[in-house]
């Protein structure tokens, strides 16, 4: 009864007309993102900071976070009629979409990649709603060492789970950590690594970060390209109307791509994408015309684009109840949060509802509205492909330069975006994952404080970290990581003495 | 410019330790506390150490252990990369002191001369239309305060 009590609340907040327009706003803007390549939701985000600096905070979570989901339904559009995944979480939507779209099937592809991006989303929420204020009350038991341990398991996670070599995902944690402990040190307030400016007291700047790693390294990768767009392939209208046959079969890919996004929205990295391969895998295997997956599968369309957006109300459950970000995108969020002065956390529902409850109403409008308006917006959408990358590249430079410029009025932060830029190149280039550099930036402080204020708690006794039972699940969770990474290693150790002993 | 991907991650291992090394060299500067009640200088050389440490795995990995492997050839764009940095750098510096719409005009001139086949007058004009529309939409719609210089 509560949650439809509070629910009822957070519908008076979402169906105000100006959250309603900037929930519009968001989720137009995100869809954009979502369809130019090199504009994920996280740049998305960043760059309409500015605009949300005189909104109310329900009103800014509600347009920022509309961006973040509404990035995920533009990605599937550029993919299905280009063959150009907008968002990395669309990369497999091109194959059987594109396919599709190239049998003069777009229509059906659009159409089940909509419906399929709505009911997970919904069902999503649904899930968030539900599950995280009892989770945050749970958690309001957990003390520093459980958080601790809860961080150190998100960031092994992470390294087992990234698209590039554990050892190079290792490696780019600890520099984000090591990053992260550039200013003034949490407890002592002793400057750490600022060579006396007052600059870097708070660190690097996160949004100039983000930014750099992820806008401009994207745009510099682009720079590459120009010139290589392919031919576009128009859906005429009358092929936008649903088919009972489409909807029909595309209903078991839906259902198990929503519960397989939901699941893996928890998992901290890259889960938006990796759900999207899994459900692609699971659908090949349970098809029974296998052979027809990369030559125009409704299910290889309708299952990863459900999965990609039921990743984004669990992917929140971690960033609202814990104020721990699993992906790069609800970083910035988080950011946000933090510039309107609301903490993500377990006391955030209970300390800021209107803004919980608020965001939870606005996530089911502005699904609808994304439902309603994409389909009969592909075209505009798809023009926006047309205008060339070498006029659009330095307009998103400029925007990024007047986000980051209006967050600090720090003409410096405008360089840490440019070098973090060619750095997320570099990094790129030779398969570094930078999304556990970015995620181990945010984690870092917060990891170091609850280390020693565990060990102030416990007068030094490392002991701590065992006891309890949260610590005890999360330091158990970590062990078993552990283990397993180590049997996988010596497994393909022996497997390749045994290919070079024959 | 191509760069072999065994070469490209060897740099990157090395450039790592290095800046592990210089983390280590701070942090050992700092005061480190105990193992039992840390200091603001223990996290810090723990994590350069555990830095340095996957660097020369890197490094080990891809002198020796991977040495029969032949890498891939992996494309280089130099001169973008570096016109962008130079770019944007410039209007780290010039920002506050030739203002907001001074600064980015020539900022997008550079990136329009450079990157599109646009001539230099269209480069210029369109340059300064796009900066004063944006400079309208953020200064005067959405009340970010931008720089206006020292004039």
């Amino acid at each position: 009864m509560d949650v439809i009590h509070y629910l009822q609340q957070g519908f008076a907040v979402a169906l105000a007309p100006s959250n309603l327009l900037y929930c519009l706003i968001g989720v137009l803007w995100g869809t954009v993102v979502g369809v130019l390549p090199g504009l994920g939701p996280l740049a998305g985000m960043a760059l309409l900071l500015p605009l949300t600096y005189k909104l109310d905070p329900a009103s800014a979570i509600i347009m920022l976070s509309g961006i973040f989901y509404g990035a995920m339904y533009g990605g599937s559009t550029t993919s299905i009629l280009l063959r150009i995944p907008g968002e990395a979480a669309s990369i497999v939507t091109c194959i059987d979409g594109y396919e599709m779209a190239k049998q003069g099937r777009a229509g059906p592809a659009l159409v089940v990649a909509a419906v399929g991006s709505f009911i997970g989303g919904t069902v999503s929420i649904v899930g968030l709603m539900l599950f995280a204020p009892p989770l945050a009350k749970a958690m309001l038991q957990v003390g520093p060492a459980a958080e601790f341990a809860l961080m150190l398991l998100a960031l092994i996670v992470m390294s087992v789970i990234s698209s590039s070599s554990t050892l190079k995902t290792l490696t780019m944690i600890l520099l984000g950590l090591l990053l992260a402990t550039i200013g003034l040190d949490p407890l002592s307030g002793f400057a750490r690594y600022t060579f006396g400016s007052l600059h870097f007291a708070d660190g690097f700047n996160f949004v100039a970060m983000a930014l750099g790693l992820f806008g401009i390294s994207e745009i510099l990768l682009n720079f590459e390209q120009i010139g290589s767009l392919k031919p576009t392939i128009k859906p005429t209208l009358r092929s936008l109307v649903p088919q009972w046959t489409d909807l029909k079969a595309s209903a078991a890919p839906i259902a198990r791509g929503t519960v397989i996004g939901f699941l893996f929205g928890f998992v901290p990295g890259i889960s938006h994408v990796i759900s999207t391969f899994v459900s692609y895998a699971v659908e090949k295997k349970l098809s029974a015309h296998p052979e027809e997956f990369g030559h125009g599968a409704i299910a290889g369309v309708a299952g990863p684009e459900t999965a990609n957006n039921a990743t984004t109300g669990s992917t929140l459950i971690p960033l609202l109840v814990l104020g721990i970000p699993a992906i790069p995108a609800t970083a910035i969020l988080l950011s946000a949060m933090m510039i309107h002065g609301v903490e993500p956390g377990p006391q955030l529902i209970a300390e800021h509802p209107q803004v919980f409850w608020g965001l939870i109403a606005s996530m089911y409008i502005g699904n609808l509205m994304l439902l309603v308006l994409n389909l009969p917006l592909v075209g505009v959408f798809v023009n926006l492909l047309r205008i060339p990358y070498v006029y659009l590249a330095p307009v998103v430079l400029l925007i990024c330069v007047v986000g980051i410029y209006s967050v600090t009025a720090e003409p410096l932060d405008i360089f840490v975006m440019a070098a973090f830029g060619v750095l997320g190149y570099v990094l790129r280039k030779f398969d570094f994952d930078i999304a556990p550099l970015l995620l181990s930036v945010v984690l870092g402080d917060r990891m170091e404080v609850s280390l020693r204020r565990a060990l102030v708690i416990s007068n030094g006794d490392y002991g701590i970290f065992l006891q309890g039972a949260f610590s005890q699940v999360f330091v158990g969770a970590i062990v078993l990581l552990a283990l397993l990474q180590v049997a996988a290693w010596l497994i393909g150790v022996r497997k390749k003495a045994l290919r070079e002993g024959t | 410019m191509q760069v072999n991907s065994r070469r490209g991650d060897l740099a990157v291992a090395v450039v790592l330790l290095a800046l592990a090394v210089f983390f280590l060299w701070g942090g050992w500067h700092m005061p480190a506390g105990t193992f039992s009640v840390p200091g603001p200088g223990i996290v810090p050389m723990i994590l350069s150490t555990l830095l340095a440490a996957t660097a020369l795995a890197l490094i080990i990995k891809e002198l020796f252990g991977g040495a029969r492997r032949a890498g891939v050839p992996v494309s280089f764009g130099v001169a973008p990369v570096a016109i962008v940095f130079a770019a944007l750098t410039g209007v780290a510096v010039a920002l506050e002191y030739a203002g907001f719409v001074a600064t980015l005009s020539v900022f997008l001139f550079i990136m329009l001369r450079v990157f599109s086949r646009l001539g230099t007058w269209r480069a210029a004009l369109l340059g300064v239309v796009i900066t004063l529309a944006a400079a309208w939409f953020f200064d005067r719609l959405l009340g970010v305060s931008l720089p206006r210089g020292l004039w």
